[in-house]
């Protein structure tokens, strides 16, 4: 396990100029982005902004046109699965596999990233991404969504992975689920890992992120800090962006 | 952190695919339907030896009662004994008391394949009437609708239902997690898809193995049917060997059905119609193709012939002429004697040359036509993985149109080799009778019954090796083509 | 009414039924068509050696009657000109008999003998393609009927909006159906009327037979229209519809036809074709012995009060070959009809069978209209016998009647020969096919309303 040591200058994520087009549509149109160890990032943006595609460029699945990412300085587009042993991901829908329980399931996903877990091993980071200990054995098709998300931590805790991508984490979510889901996060962060994560949501933004982005046309138009604004000025803020960029 | 090593990540995969409840009911299923087509096998296999048992005790009480009618005769009596009643004589025995039988005797894997024997019998008596039209007079009458249907057979049951509980247990592999989401969770994680689908692919293959070869061999111990292999297990191997590469073929064809990303149920539905074309219309389409190849003659030609020659025969004086043209070129020394022109037996002899000789042009083409459309199937057979494992296993099984052909040949062959040991005796006794007791009814000219020859059936061990191995090439190849296709295809992740 | 078109027009636009309609067209053209050409052809060889026997039969030397019941014929089984569509039990039965003193021999040469190895289990006959790729064609078409919908949320909609599930369905099956009757039934209507008319349908009722077999085909495409339908009913998407309705149509008609023939082998049980042979030769023996032949001419003797056969009033080898004949005759009826009986007994319980699986009653349903079921066969098998058993009595009662003294032989001519007339064989009716099709008919039934009652609770039911 264990994750490698980064170089003091080297950040977690480092998107520079990055350029996707598909066809005739351009889906991200220069977008630099730069994540260091510990900070929680923000994307925000509306529909086809580009979220997406960023997250799909970060894990390989996507090739940039132009513009490099790296991740703890391994060119994603060259070496993608070099480039995932540093991230854990967490779709907007945590799929399961419904015929094994918590334990079965992050067991599985650890596998797959190499690494063995026994069942201890597995409850502790199960209990340490905040799932009830009597879920443990339930099959996963009985899940929630919070319930699923938290399998989805557990792997990237057990990953210790140095940057965690999260798509829309909190639609869906109950408001104590969503709270739940946030304090997770932000411990997360607090073990110095690099989190970026793509939302609308503005109220659980300004709890959780440490700088927001708001992308737009393929890039990011403003960058902000949201512990310097309420949440109807980040609002605001946000819309406004956006009205301007659409004019 | 260390890339997935394979054998934890296929360990994890055998452990997913244990857990499904549906596995199990694959399994289940397959083993119950291999334990039922081993024990109709069986019971197949066991009617067999029956037959073939029925046939030599049938052989052995003709032998017994002729000797005790030698006996029996050879006493004086008030009696009359006419020819056809006289096992003592050549002619008689010949004609009217031997059994002889050539059969076809089960191999010790018979029990794999009904094949051709539900309509081509095993056991044929080698008679000199009318069968002598063609080779393979023998019938015996079954149920039609039971033939129309097809047998439960462990080879229906191979070739047909393991590609389908293949495609149940491996056809949505990694398309259903495309389908759920999952597959996003999967690619997140970093392990090349080669990796992952190999795993995938690799663990359902390893349960399709166990499940198909296990399945096998425990239904065929528990069916009793397996005969002594000690020296048919390079074959047995070998067959094993073909239908492993079978199911690797399937799996590969869930692979590559996987690796076009469309979903499970298309992924589904195109596996079935790929099994449909390969296991039913693919070999209509060859089995018309060899019709074409290797053109049936016309029976009803054949049978005009020898009604033809029948009816020459007895018009006029044609019967004599005949018979003492014959007897010049068997003893050309008392082919001038009158009374052996009219001798019953040698008119018979002769008569049956004549007709022999009548139909030689189309025995000929039967023959050939059997021996031609055997060739062709076995070659366009190959063409399809479901033929050639169908083929391979009959081979093995030894019910293969093939080894009828041959045994028709042979059964010919045995049937003139009879004739030869019958003739110069017949000849012998016809031009000068041997001597008989004062007063005893029967002729007394033959007691050699121990000495008619017996039939030999051919060893069909060879065949089953050459044609396992010939499938086990193709199928291997055929396997390894869909693997090569589907790992080149499952380079990344779907977008 | 005005449903029933709207849906009709619908189906006919979709592109899929014009698919469908081509390879069904085509395979069904090609395999009916091969099929007629090849029986037209096997007809005029028939005609011809059938005339060909005829003419060797009455132009016969003068002999004795015995040598001409051993010169004997061959005669040809009649083929149902429906055969052209649905062979039945036809490949698996022998096509001719050669008739001849004493025997009663087996009809031989059944096509099946002919056909290739590769060629046995496939689509060879339109009935083949009936029971196989109909099913297919029809879940073709139904698997999307309400599935598709659902997934479209056009199904949600119509509900919402007051249609009723209930008409919406009947339409919606009726369309289909007769899409079906379009694309199945006038293919089949095309090669059987051209079958009726073109061979030799003397005595078979060919036009009612073909009607009813075209409307038991029509019944089981609806079975499987109503499979598809029903599973449309329940299922998410349209694509799952077609993989639940593509594993039911692997396991009715591909697994369960298979499964059969070992259920009816385990609850009729028969005696073997070589069983009866074994048994009808060890008690023929004794029968043909010096000994039984000279005690058998003793009670001859003995019943006519004389010492030797010139004193006779009859001819002791005629009156003994008659007494003969009777006694293989009863035997042959004895075992022969047993075995006859018990193959009988197994073809109609696979009508029941058919309730594993409907392809295996429409074998049954199918063939009897037809005309090529077993029945058929069993029918000419035993009209041959008797003709032979005709020839054979007529001439052992020419020996018997004419006494010859002092081991002179009786040789007869041509007027005795004319006095058999040709072979003739009348196909049993269609009444009794009707009669033998009731129980495969009421399977077939069941089947269609056990599916369609399961269809009403789900229909009323409807989920968007």
């Amino acid at each position: 396990m264990g994750a490698s040591v980064l170089p003091a200058d080297e950040p977690v994520l480092a998107i520079g100029g990055a350029v996707k087009r598909f066809g005739a549509r351009t889906a991200l149109s220069g977008l630099d982005l730069r994540l260091d160890a510990g900070e929680v990032f923000a994307l925000l943006g509306p529909n086809g902004a580009g979220k997406t595609t960023t997250i799909n460029l970060i894990l390989g699945f996507l090739r940039a046109d132009s513009g490099t990412i790296r991740v703890c300085g391994i060119d994603a587009g060259a070496d993608p699965v070099g480039a995932r042993r540093h991230v854990a991901y967490i779709p907007e829908q945590v799929a399961l596999y419904p015929g094994l329980s918590g334990v079965e399931n992050l067991r599985y996903f650890a596998t797959l990233a190499g690494l063995e877990l026994s069942k201890d091993e597995a409850r502790a980071l199960l209990t340490e991404a905040g799932l009830a200990p009597e879920a443990y054995g339930r099959k996963a098709g009985a899940y929630s969504k919070g319930m699923r998300q938290k399998v989805g931590i557990a792997v990237a805790l057990a990953r210790r992975a140095q940057l965690l991508l999260l798509d829309e984490p909190t639609s869906g979510l109950d408001p104590s689920a969503a709270a739940d889901f946030s304090a997770t996060i932000r411990a997360a962060a607090g073990r110095g890992t690099a989190v970026l994560m793509a939302t609308h949501d503005l109220y659980r933004v300004r709890e959780m992120a440490g700088r927001v982005g708001v992308l737009s046309g393929g890039r990011i138009v403003e960058e902000i800090d949201p512990r310097t604004l309420d949440h109807v000025a980040l609002e605001r803020l946000y819309i406004d962006r956006l009205a301007e960029r659409a004019a | 952190m260390s890339a997935a090593r394979f054998p934890l990540l296929l360990a994890a995969e055998l452990r997913l695919i244990l857990r499904e409840r549906l596995t199990w009911a694959i399994l289940a299923a397959l083993v119950a339907a291999l334990c039922l087509a081993a024990w109709t096998g069986a019971g197949r296999v066991a009617a067999a030896r029956t037959a073939l048992a029925a046939a030599a005790a049938d052989g052995e009480r003709a032998v017994r009662e002729a000797k005790a009618a030698h006996l029996r005769y050879g006493r004086p009596a008030a009696i009359k004994v006419n020819y056809w009643q006289d096992p003592t004589d050549a002619f008689g025995y010949m004609t009217y008391f031997m059994a002889a039988y050539a059969v076809k005797p089960p191999t010790p894997l018979a029990v794999l394949a009904a094949g051709q024997s539900d309509v081509q019998p095993a056991v044929t008596k080698v008679g000199f009437g009318f069968s002598t039209v063609f080779d393979d007079t023998a019938t015996e009458i079954g149920s039609a609708a039971a033939l129309r249907l097809g047998p439960f057979d462990l080879a229906f049951v191979l070739v047909v239902l393991v590609p389908l509980a293949i495609i149940a247990l491996a056809g949505t592999r990694l398309s259903s997690e495309h389908d759920s989401g999952i597959l996003r969770m999967i690619a997140a994680q970093p392990a090349r898809p080669r990796r992952v689908a190999g795993a995938k692919f690799g663990a359902a293959a390893l349960v399709a193995l166990t499940a198909t070869l296990g399945g096998t061999m425990l239904a065929l111990l528990l069916s009793g049917g397996l005969g002594d292999l000690a020296d048919w297990s390079g074959a047995a191997a070998l067959l094993a060997a073909a239908l492993a590469a079978y199911v690797v073929f399937w799996v590969a064809a869930c692979a590559l059905a996987a690796s076009l990303w469309r979903g499970a149920v298309t992924a589904l539905a195109g596996l079935v119609l790929a099994w449909a074309c390969l296991t039913i219309a693919l070999p209509t389409a060859l089995g018309l193709a060899v019709d074409a190849l290797a053109p049936v003659p016309s029976r009803i030609a054949a049978i005009d012939a020898s009604r033809q020659a029948q009816a020459r025969f007895y018009a006029g004086e044609e019967a004599p002429r005949v018979t003492a043209a014959w007897l010049a070129t068997k003893r050309p020394e008392d082919a001038r004697r009158p009374e052996l022109a009219d001798a019953p037996e040698l008119k018979r002899l002769a008569r049956d040359d004549y007709y022999d000789e009548a139909l030689a042009d189309h025995h000929r083409a039967a023959g050939a036509q059997a021996l031609a459309a055997s060739a062709w199937s076995r070659r366009l057979a190959l063409l399809s993985p479901a033929t050639a494992l169908t083929l391979a296993l009959e081979t093995a099984s030894g019910t293969d149109a093939g080894r009828h052909a041959a045994f028709l040949t042979d059964a010919a062959a045995y049937r003139r080799s009879l004739r030869a040991f019958f003739e110069p005796r017949i000849l012998a006794q016809a031009v000068d009778p041997a001597p008989v007791c004062a007063g005893c009814p029967a002729r007394l000219d033959f007691d050699a019954y121990d000495a008619v020859p017996a039939f030999a059936p051919a060893d069909a061990r060879a065949a089953a090796a050459r044609q396992a191995l010939l499938t086990l090439v193709c199928l291997g190849a055929a396997a390894f083509l869909l693997a090569a296709l589907a790992v080149r295809r499952l380079k990344q992740w779907p977008a | 009414m005005r449903r029933i078109g709207a849906e009709l027009a619908l189906c006919l636009h979709d592109a899929r039924l014009r698919w469908i309609g081509a390879v069904l067209v085509l395979l069904l053209g090609v395999a009916g068509l091969g099929a007629w050409r090849d029986a037209v052809r096997y007809g005029h060889q028939v005609d011809a050696v059938t005339a060909a026997e005829r003419a060797r039969w009455l132009g016969q030397d003068a002999k004795n009657p015995h040598s001409a019941d051993h010169f004997g014929l061959w005669v040809f089984k009649p083929s149902s000109p429906l055969a052209v569509l649905d062979p039945g039990s036809e490949p698996y039965t022998g096509r001719m008999v050669r008739v001849e003193a004493h025997v009663f021999n087996d009809a031989v040469y059944r096509a099946v003998q002919d056909a290739g190895p590769l060629a046995r289990a496939g689509l060879g006959s339109v009935a083949d393609i009936v029971g196989l790729v109909v099913p297919l064609a029809a879940i073709l078409l139904g698997f999307s009927a309400f599935a598709a919908d659902r997934e479209r949320g056009t199904l949600r909609l119509a509900l919402g909006n007051g249609i009723a599930p209930g008409p919406l369905f009947a339409g919606r099956f009726s369309a289909l159906l007769l899409a079906l009757v379009l694309v199945v039934g006038l293919p089949l209507l095309g090669i059987g009327a051209l079958a009726a008319l073109s061979r030799d349908a003397a005595g078979w009722q060919a036009w009612p037979r073909l009607l009813a077999w075209i409307a038991v085909q029509l019944a089981y495409a609806a079975v499987f229209l109503l499979v598809a339908m029903l599973v449309s009913l329940v299922a998410r998407t349209a694509r799952h519809a077609l993989a639940a309705a593509l594993a039911i149509w692997v396991g009715l008609c591909i697994a369960a036809p298979r499964l059969a023939p070992a259920a009816v082998e385990i609850s009729v049980p028969a005696v073997s074709h070589r069983e009866v042979r074994a048994r009808i030769d060890a008690k023929l023996r004794p029968h043909r012995t010096a000994e039984a032949n000279d005690s058998r001419t003793r009670e001859v003797l003995a019943r006519y009060g004389v010492s030797e056969a010139d004193a006779l009033p009859v001819d002791l080898r005629g009156l003994m070959m008659v007494e003969n004949d009777e006694h293989h005759f009863d035997l042959y009826d004895r075992e022969f009809g047993a075995l006859f009986d018990g193959l009988a007994a197994r073809e109609r319980a696979f009508a029941w069978a058919g309730l594993l699986s409907p392809r295996v009653a429409l074998q049954a349903l199918s063939q009897t209209l037809a005309g090529t079921d077993f029945a058929q066969h069993a029918h000419f098998v035993w009209t041959a016998e008797a003709y032979r058993r005709a020839i054979s009595e007529r001439m052992n009662a020419e020996i018997r009647d004419r006494p010859q003294r002092g081991g002179a032989t009786l040789v007869a001519g041509p007027e005795l020969w004319r006095e058999i007339p040709p072979f003739a064989h009348a196909p049993l009716p269609l009444s009794r096919g009707l009669a033998d099709a009731v129980v495969p008919a009421l399977v077939l039934a069941l089947w269609l309303a056990g599916l369609a009652g399961l269809c009403v609770p789900l229909v009323r039911r409807l989920k968007p």
